[in-house]
């Protein structure tokens, strides 16, 4: 009870402290729109290239309007889910190999590494010759962009793991796959988390730059499109649309996921 | 109820010798076991030990004795250089259930609640859950965690969480149960009480027990058998029988005249 009012201060002191920060987030988007405006109206730079925020709200509307929009939203994010299922799952099977025979790692684990490193729009050419211009092109290099970051996480994770848990679990008849599923895993679920969040990013730009080499619907097709007609605010409208899905997915999605994991994870004072 | 049977506290025998040949059924036989993480100074050269169903072993020894080695040893956590390990006649290959072990650190799983924890074991051998529940609430009755089996054992206080970890071992119904240095991150308080709850359930579940401690205190006050260690490679320094009537405490005379004793062939 003696400690309740510090406590309470503390909060309101927070509390306030995130009210200024929201309010500093509003100044400056306002500002941002404001001056984009000025500089619109001003007239430096023709409107056909430099439109206004206005004229980029109307085309947001419209697409949304007529269907262009989201149909290329509901393209992008259903060939996100598929290629970040099969990254995730490629990736926990190549990396929990890894981490438990040394050979595969010395060999296929190198060879990830290798592969980590090439952007995965360098795909791209693969993806239209093996695939054609095709869906599963669009998936093929999303996903092959995105499967080795969650294979090195992985990897990353399980071999971090208290040797103690693993010998618990050995002890209490888990082997093979059991042991994987029910103690490898699990110990290792905050860095599997972090893994599926660079997939995610991965994937999520290896998916526009797919689509807009392939040119086959989806919001980089969009891009595509909007920059062979000239149409400068529609190009920015996607861009913002691309923008808001990727803040959306990272601070909704995987933040929460790793705020959670943490406080669920964390094996608390053991001193 | 210290006041020992006929006169006599405790029947003490300090006797340096390689136990006699094994009999057949022993819960542990282990033979001519070599160990060495360095080739050149093994840790073990020939030791030769022999537990009998039902024993309550303690193993201690002054650090870097090879206690932990010997118990990870017989749980199968760690591989032999030479000799055997036989339990109940059948070899030791690997770690298995059958041969439970509970850890110096907390190895409760921090995702699991306390009955999940309990219940991981029954799980992997694909248990139906009414049967686990059953199983699992009479241990956690036992280890006094009952009220709390619904709580993630990472809001456990440490001592909390060996019980859990006993529980856990307990509840597959082991040929024996291996403690490795439990008690070691405990506070007094919780260690004393643990060790009064460990005879408890050592009488109760009949089982046999290997408990590793470096305090010469906990081993007289634990074990019906005490086993001390010598410095590598020169494997068991002494092996006293302890017939202090249970329950036991370490403030006991006789227990503290036997760890004493203990103590002294240490340094020695």
């Amino acid at each position: 009870m003696a400690l309740e009012p510090i406590r309470y201060k503390a909060r309101v002191a927070d509390a306030r402290r995130k009210r200024r920060y929201r309010i500093y987030k509003l100044i400056f988007y306002s500002a941002l729109l404001g001056g984009w405006q000025l500089a619109a109206v001003s007239g430096i730079w023709p409107s056909n290239l430099f439109p206004s925020p206005y004229e980029v709200g109307e085309d947001l509307v419209y697409g949304a309007t007529d269907g262009t929009l989201l149909y290329g939203v509901g393209t992008s994010m259903m060939r996100l889910v598929a290629s970040l299922t099969l990254a995730i799952i490629g990736g926990l099977i190549l990396g929990t190999l890894m981490s438990q025979r040394e050979a595969i790692n010395q060999t296929i684990g190198s060879l990830v590494l290798g592969l980590q490193s090439i952007p995965s729009i360098a795909w791209v050419p693969l993806g239209i010759l093996w695939f054609g211009l095709t869906d599963i092109g669009i998936i093929f290099v999303a996903s092959i962009g995105a499967v080795f970051a969650v294979t090195i996480t992985t990897y990353t994770g399980i071999r971090g793991i208290e040797t103690r848990y693993v010998e618990a679990g050995r002890c209490m008849g888990a082997t093979g796959i059991k042991l994987v599923m029910m103690v490898l895993l699990p110990a290792s679920w905050p860095f599997l988390i972090s893994g599926f969040k660079q997939g995610w990013a991965y994937a999520w730009r290896g998916i526009i730059g797919a689509e807009l080499l392939f040119s086959f619907l989806g919001l980089g097709f969009l891009l595509n499109v909007s920059r062979s007609l000239n149409d400068v605010s529609q190009v920015i409208a996607v861009m913002l649309i691309i923008m808001l899905i990727g803040m959306v997915v990272d601070g909704m999605v995987f933040r929460r996921l790793e705020e959670s994991v943490l406080s669920k994870w964390n094996p608390g004072n053991t001193t | 109820m210290s006041k020992a049977v006929s006169g006599q506290p405790a029947r003490v025998m300090f006797n340096s010798t390689t136990a006699a040949p094994p009999p057949k059924m022993n819960a542990v036989d282990a033979v001519d076991l070599i160990i060495g993480y360095d080739v050149e100074s093994p840790i073990f050269d020939g030791l030769n030990l022999g537990i009998g169903r039902g024993e309550f072993v303690c193993i201690t020894g002054p650090s870097g004795c090879g206690k932990s080695t010997l118990i990870r040893a017989i749980s199968g956590l760690l591989r032999l250089d030479g000799g055997s390990i036989r339990s109940y006649g059948r070899s030791v290959t690997g770690p298995a259930p059958t041969r439970m072990m509970v850890f110096q650190e907390d190895s409760t799983f921090p995702w699991l609640t306390v009955r999940e924890n309990v219940e991981f074991g029954l799980m992997v051998s694909g248990m139906e859950e009414d049967e686990r529940h059953i199983l699992s609430e009479k241990y956690l009755d036992m280890v006094h965690m009952l009220e709390f089996a619904d709580r993630h054992v990472r809001r456990l206080s440490v001592g909390q969480r060996q019980r859990v970890s006993i529980a856990r071992a307990l509840v597959l119904n082991p040929d024996m149960l291996l403690m490795d240095e439990p008690f070691s991150a405990l506070d007094v308080k919780t260690k004393n009480r643990l060790m009064l709850e460990v005879q408890h359930i050592w009488q109760e579940t009949e089982q046999t027990i290997l408990f590793v401690t470096h305090d010469p205190l906990e081993a007289a006050a634990l074990g019906t058998r005490v086993i001390r260690l010598a410095h590598p490679p020169d494997g068991i320094a002494s092996d006293v029988q302890n017939n202090i009537p249970y329950p036991r405490s370490t403030d006991d005379p006789v227990v503290v005249e036997l760890a004493a004793g203990i103590k002294r062939a240490i340094v020695m």
